[in-house]
């Protein structure tokens, strides 16, 4: 109540725009802090009178200044820092998933390559010969097919053995070493006809035949051939050893083998 | 020659005077030249301070405002426009900053080396805008009727004139005496409320 009498006065002596009016009012009897309180009006008043006053002419420039913003600050300049920044920033993120991808394969292929390539199988499952002949030579006079076969003379072996009737020589080590002969002078077909010949009249060597036969179909790259011929093996009653086909089989199956080559 | 003198005659005004005074009177020539010349450095510095072209885009519509309202206000820029616009901008996008990411004492130079010492000038500018922003701000939470009394009283046409307190008392009905007393009733319940606001020391001691 007191603040509104001396607002009233206030505002006359604004109105009338004589200030000294004010010091001759002696106001500080009744109002010690009144210098405070009247710039505390006059602050308000100025400015919420100036601001009543330019309100209708300030919507005008919002309007104005909300289109030239749109034209001046379409982020065309800025947005292609930003653009190179984002597309830069893509691009790491590219790159690093490249890296990362690459880095997956290169290891995937290493493991593929060092697991299942043609090599790796050939080397882990040597051909079934009669390896006791080559690791120890006999006598020249001895035996000449063995003495050939561990000097790995194939071609001697061949000549000596192949004009015989081995299944009836009864000798099922002859056949591996001329299947061996074939194999190893790349006469892949002779080869597997030697094993063919094992398996048919063999049961205890069957499964070298197999072996040997899908290690032939696997150097000559006929991957579904050899599968074949190992389900034939895994599947024949009179084969015993049967998990060396399996194993070589899902070796030859795995998706990473050949993944990419 | 004075600086009256040099007021009166336009070829002798700076360019921070015929910018000012082209945003008091909102001429689309002089805003547009404003735009076209300094939007792309103030747009420049917000994004580079954690902002995007849209932030840029509001604060500079809001300093050019400010600009607008403070023209009015009587506001007179002694360095150049540019380094005026661009403190205005950048003591702006600080408090949006400040207000947005973290508090009020964590940012400084460390995190923003670009912004550096904000003028006085520019610091006067904002702060009696943004005081004129919380008082109307305060106005229009009062109700209808002291709202009307108020603006009634305080409202003036273009050359400063106000409405007598008969014609206010006619246009509104009432008596005289019931107008005298309410509108300093009304303007004592806006002081209050203007001094009540948390922000209101902080624009008083800058």
């Amino acid at each position: 109540m007191k603040n509104t009498i001396l607002y009233e006065i206030f505002e006359d002596v604004i109105r009338n725009g004589n200030m000294d009016d004010l010091k001759a009012m002696n106001l500080q009897v009744e109002y010690p802090n009144w210098q405070a309180q009247f710039r505390e009006y006059a602050d308000v008043r100025q400015k919420v009178s100036l601001a009543l006053r330019i309100q209708k002419d300030e919507r005008n420039f919002r309007q104005l200044t909300d289109e030239l913003g749109g034209k001046y600050f379409s982020g065309n300049e800025v947005s292609l820092s930003i653009l190179s920044r984002m597309t830069g920033s893509v691009l790491f993120r590219i790159a690093a998933a490249m890296v990362l991808v690459f880095s997956c394969i290169a290891v995937l292929n290493f493991y593929s390559d060092s697991k299942f390539s043609d090599q790796a199988i050939l080397a882990d499952y040597p051909l079934m010969e009669n390896s006791l002949v080559r690791s120890a030579r006999p006598q020249v006079n001895g035996n000449e097919v063995k003495v050939a076969f561990a000097d790995k003379n194939y071609n001697k072996v061949i000549d000596l053995l192949a004009p015989h009737d081995l299944v009836s020589f009864g000798k099922p080590d002859y056949i591996l070493m001329l299947g061996a002969s074939y194999y190893y002078t790349g006469d892949y077909d002779n080869a597997i006809a030697q094993y063919r010949l094992l398996i048919e009249n063999n049961t205890a060597y069957a499964v070298d035949g197999y072996m040997n036969i899908a290690l032939t179909y696997i150097k000559t790259q006929k991957y579904q051939e050899a599968v074949n011929v190992l389900n034939e093996g895994i599947n024949n009653p009179d084969v015993a050893d049967h998990e060396r086909l399996i194993e070589l089989k899902s070796r030859l199956q795995n998706p990473l083998r050949r993944w990419f080559e | 020659m004075n600086t009256e003198s040099q007021n009166l005659n336009p070829s002798f005004e700076t360019e921070s005077g015929r910018f000012l005074r082209g945003i008091r009177e909102c001429s689309r020539t002089v805003i547009e030249e404003i735009y076209r010349k300094y939007s792309k450095d103030i747009e420049r510095m917000i994004v580079q301070n954690n902002g995007t072209a849209d932030d840029a885009k509001d604060v500079f519509q809001e300093v050019m405002i400010s600009l607008y309202r403070q023209a009015h206000a009587g506001l007179e820029i002694r360095c150049s426009f540019y380094t005026f616009l661009s403190l205005a901008c950048k003591k702006r996008w600080l408090t949006q900053l400040s207000s947005k990411y973290m508090s009020k004492t964590q940012y400084g130079e460390e995190t923003l080396p670009n912004i550096v010492s904000i003028s006085e000038e520019v610091n006067v500018m904002l702060r009696e805008d943004d005081r004129m922003k919380l008082m109307m701000e305060k106005l229009k939470m009062m109700n209808d009727g002291c709202r009307e009394v108020i603006e009634m009283s305080w409202q003036t046409d273009k050359d400063g004139k106000h409405l007598g307190w008969q014609e206010i008392a006619g246009i509104l009905d009432v008596s005289y005496a019931y107008i005298r007393k309410k509108a300093s009733e009304c303007k004592s319940r806006l002081i209050e409320l203007v001094k009540k606001d948390y922000r209101y020391n902080e624009l008083i001691n800058g």
